[in-house]
Formats: C-alpha cells, structure tokens, sequence
C-alpha cells in the first residue's frame, strides 16, 4: 500500500495513484453489496409469503421478523453475527458475517417491498389463476409475481442503493471494503479529507450506476407491456 | 363466427345433473346471503340468473368452482361435491389437488374480464392448456388458435389485453374458459363492464356457445338475452331462488311481486 509519499503528489496525484486500490476495495463493497441483494430477495420472497399466508404461524413469524430487523440498527445485527454467534461456536470470517448479516436485514425491508408488490395486483387476477385449476404456487409463479416485479422493480432498485451505502458498516469488523480501505489509507496520510471524498466518489459512482440501472430497467419493462 | 365451436364435453349418466345446489346456505359474518338454495341445471340446459343487486346471485355462481366457499348444503358438480368432503360423517375442506382438478373442468368468465395482462390474448388461451392440463404447448396453441378463431379474434392472437377493445378482452377471456372444454361455463354479469356498443358481440358469442351444447350459468341483466337463449330462468332476491320459470312465462308474468317490481324497472331503464 503506498503511504507518506501520497501527500506529496497533492490530493489528485493521491486520487489516481490510489485509484486501482480503492477501485479494488469497491469491488468488495460492490461483492457484498450482490451477496446481499440476491440473498436478501430470496429470505424477502419468504418472508413476504408467510405475512400472507393463511397459517397463523407464519404470519408471526414474518411479522416479527421483519419487527426485529427494522427495529434495531444494523450495526447491532452486524455484531449480533460476528462477535455473538462465536459464543455458541459459530465463527463466521468477516466478509460471509457481512454479507449474512446485511442479507438478513435486507431480506426485511424487501419481505414489504414484495409484498406489497404482490398485494397490489388486483384479486381477480388470483381468482382468474386459480378457476382455471391452478395450485396457489402456479398461479404466484405464472400470474402474480411477473405482473407484480414490475411494480416492485422501482422500491427493489432503491433497497439496492441502501444496500450499496449500508455495506459501509461491516468495516467496523473489518471486512476490508471501501470505507475500512479509506479509512486505513486516512490514518496512514493524516489526509481524511482526501480519502473520505474519494470513497464518496466511489460510492456515488456506484449508486447512480444503479439509479441508472433500474431506469433503463423500467423503461424496457414499459416497452414490454 | 368463422367456424363452428367445439362440442360440449358429453359426460357420462346423462340424466344427472352438471350442477346441483342442495339447501347451500352461506353466511358473511351475520348476514346470510344465500338461503337454503335448491336448484338443479342438467348438461346442456342454459339458467340465466336474475335479480337485483345485491340478492347473491353472483355468490350463488361462484360457489360452483368454490371461489366461494359455502357453510351449510352442498354444491355437486356431476354429482360430486366441490371444495368439501366428508370424513367419518364430517365435512372437511377438500384436498386442494380435488379442488384444482375439479375447478379446471369449470368454466368461468368475469365482470372484469381478469384477463393477464402480461400475456398475448394467444398466451392467455393456452396458459391453462399448458399449466394446468399439462397439454404440449404445440398442441395448446393449436387449440388456442382455433379456440380465438371461434370467438372471431383470429386477428388478434399476439395483441396483449390493453391493445384490445373490452368487447375483445371478453371473448379472448370465453375463449379461455372453452379451450379447456369445461363441462359448464359460467357466467359472472359479462357484459356489465362493457360499453353499450360492445355487448352484442360478446352476446352473440354466448349465444353461440349455448349452440354448442354448452351447459350454461349465467348471471346477467341482459334481459334480451335471457329471453332469447335462455332455457330456464331464476329470480333471486335477499339469497333467496324466489321463482323459477320458462322466459316466456317469466316475460309475460313472473308471477311474484318482487320480480314483476324488478321487471318494471329494467324496462324503464331500456326506454
């Protein structure tokens, strides 16, 4: 990693020279990020459909799940993970208590997402599914859900911007990603504002790729209809 | 219509009735919307339905395919209860595989339509084939199209719902329900959602499907209709069957104060 001589080369010097680090490190951030979205929206699919299930429950289940993990910081689950699960012997490496830890979380926020997505399409659609002689989950898998993403994909694609920013905090237990690589590169200069701009740079790269991502998305979905 | 529709499924024992409704009695909360029902509609025979608002005739249809589930009587498809049966001299909900089989031999059609909208009107024809009776979707949409051909949208078949005319999303959905040859079509106020304009070519196609052989049930306020293809119809008010009777006779005089009431007044909305 280079050290003092970043000072010398005036903070744009320092931003191109570190430029291939810190892209590294928000490679990381961008692999937790993923981790977390593709995770998140397979527990929020099965969150979402226990809240709407008949079966009592499942109803409590998803509605205190969601409780907990809206309800307490993310920090606080990220510890929960990393430092208490060892306590009953399950020791998680940094970046996969991470990537745990925010899938949890964002399966809750997506679990409303989804099924409010799900809730919005009008009951006939459902009656119509199922006079024809389909089982519940076909008519979820054939009629529902690909009428109900498109209406989901807006909310999803903001969930994913607040998954980008949130992965932030797993640096605190040291998952080396973005914000512990500038933080590392700020005491190493005593240059924090260099480094703390540059990270801000690399993440609003990231969350207007996005932004960017599910505008095209919803454009073409338009098309489709 | 450019060909002829496909026959009706001829089941076996044809003395019995497709649909019978046995004393069903159904309660929202505290309020019971249908009482004590008996009627019986035998394979081929065309019930229209007629009331006010209000008086449960829609219910009453949709507790044949039991998207309305019923607490006292029995609904029997071929005489075969649908959505309940009885274990040690009980009655439990049935499995849920009975009730898609028997739901997929039972035809429906909607007020709204219900059509999918992220589907093409040829894609909302063989979804059932395909999904449900697990036919190749070669064949399906062999079927589909001549199914659309029959209800005149041979020109249609890749247009999704929204670039059809109401008119048109209701005969893609009849043409839904009869490519699975149901062995009844029922009918929820079809043509209550539609433009005056565009009533008489979805009329005329029920027509047709009456033609057919089709064992019919249809709620509707088409009175025209009712007199016309109608081989029974029924009187309903408060979730009661106040009378049954040949159009002709129901047309010249129901008989009963409240349908003549209800007579009155379609008559002075039509003029």
């Amino acid at each position: 990693m280079p050290r003092q001589g970043l000072v010398d080369l005036g903070p744009f010097g320092a931003f191109v020279k570190v430029a291939p680090y810190l892209a590294g490190a928000a490679g990381v951030t961008l692999e937790f990020t993923v981790v977390a979205a593709v995770f998140g929206l397979a527990v929020g699919l099965l969150i979402a459909l226990m809240k709407m299930s008949r079966y009592r429950p499942f109803k409590v289940f998803g509605a205190l799940y969601t409780w907990f993990f809206r309800g307490t910081p993310l920090l606080v689950q990220i510890f929960l993970v990393y430092f208490g699960l060892p306590q009953y012997g399950i020791n998680l490496p940094p970046f996969l208590a991470g990537a745990f830890a925010l899938s949890l979380n964002s399966g809750a926020y997506l679990s409303e997402i989804i099924r409010a997505g799900i809730e919005s399409i009008p009951v006939g659609q459902m009656e119509a599914a199922r006079s024809m002689g389909m089982s519940y989950a076909l008519a979820m898998r054939r009629v529902i859900i690909p009428q109900a993403y498109r209406r989901m994909l807006p909310p999803i694609i903001n969930e994913f911007v607040a998954l980008l920013k949130d992965s932030s905090l797993v640096s605190v237990i040291g998952a080396v990603e973005l914000m512990l690589a500038s933080r590392q590169l700020s005491s190493a200069t005593a240059r924090p504002f260099w480094f703390y701009t540059y990270a801000a740079i690399y993440y609003l790269i990231g969350t207007t790729a996005f932004t960017q991502l599910g505008t095209w998305l919803e454009r073409r979905l338009k098309e489709y209809e | 219509m450019s060909e002829p529709l496909p026959n009706a499924v001829p089941g076996p024992g044809s003395d019995a009735p497709v649909v019978e409704f046995r004393n069903v009695s159904k309660w929202f909360g505290d309020l019971q919307v249908l009482k004590k029902v008996n009627l019986s509609v035998r394979r081929g025979e065309v019930v229209v339905i007629a009331g006010p608002s209000g008086s449960g005739k829609s219910t009453l249809l949709r507790t044949v395919n039991y998207l309305e589930p019923i607490q006292e009587g029995e609904v029997l498809i071929e005489g075969r209860p649908i959505g309940r049966r009885q274990v040690g001299g009980r009655w439990i909900e049935d499995t849920q595989v009975n009730i898609n089989k028997m739901r997929s031999e039972i035809g429906i059609v909607f007020q709204s339509f219900n059509l999918f909208p992220h589907m093409t009107a040829l894609e909302n024809v063989m979804e059932g084939l395909v999904t449900v009776r697990k036919i190749p979707p070669a064949e399906a949409e062999a079927i589909a199209r001549q199914t659309l051909a029959q209800v005149g949208l041979g020109d249609r078949m890749s247009h999704r719902p929204s670039k059809l005319s109401g008119g048109q999303q209701q005969r893609v959905a009849i043409a839904r329900a009869l490519a699975m040859r149901p062995k009844v079509m029922l009918f929820d106020e079809p043509t209550s959602a539609l433009d005056p304009e565009l009533i008489g070519e979805v009329l005329s196609v029920m027509q047709e499907v009456a033609k057919e052989g089709y064992t019919m049930l249809v709620v509707t306020h088409e009175m025209g209709f009712a007199r016309e293809v109608a081989d029974r119809i029924v009187f309903m008010d408060n979730g009661e069957i106040l009378l049954e009777s040949a159009p002709e006779q129901f047309f010249r005089d129901p008989g009963h104060p409240r349908a003549r009431e209800f007579l009155g007044r379609l008559l002075w909305h039509a003029n």
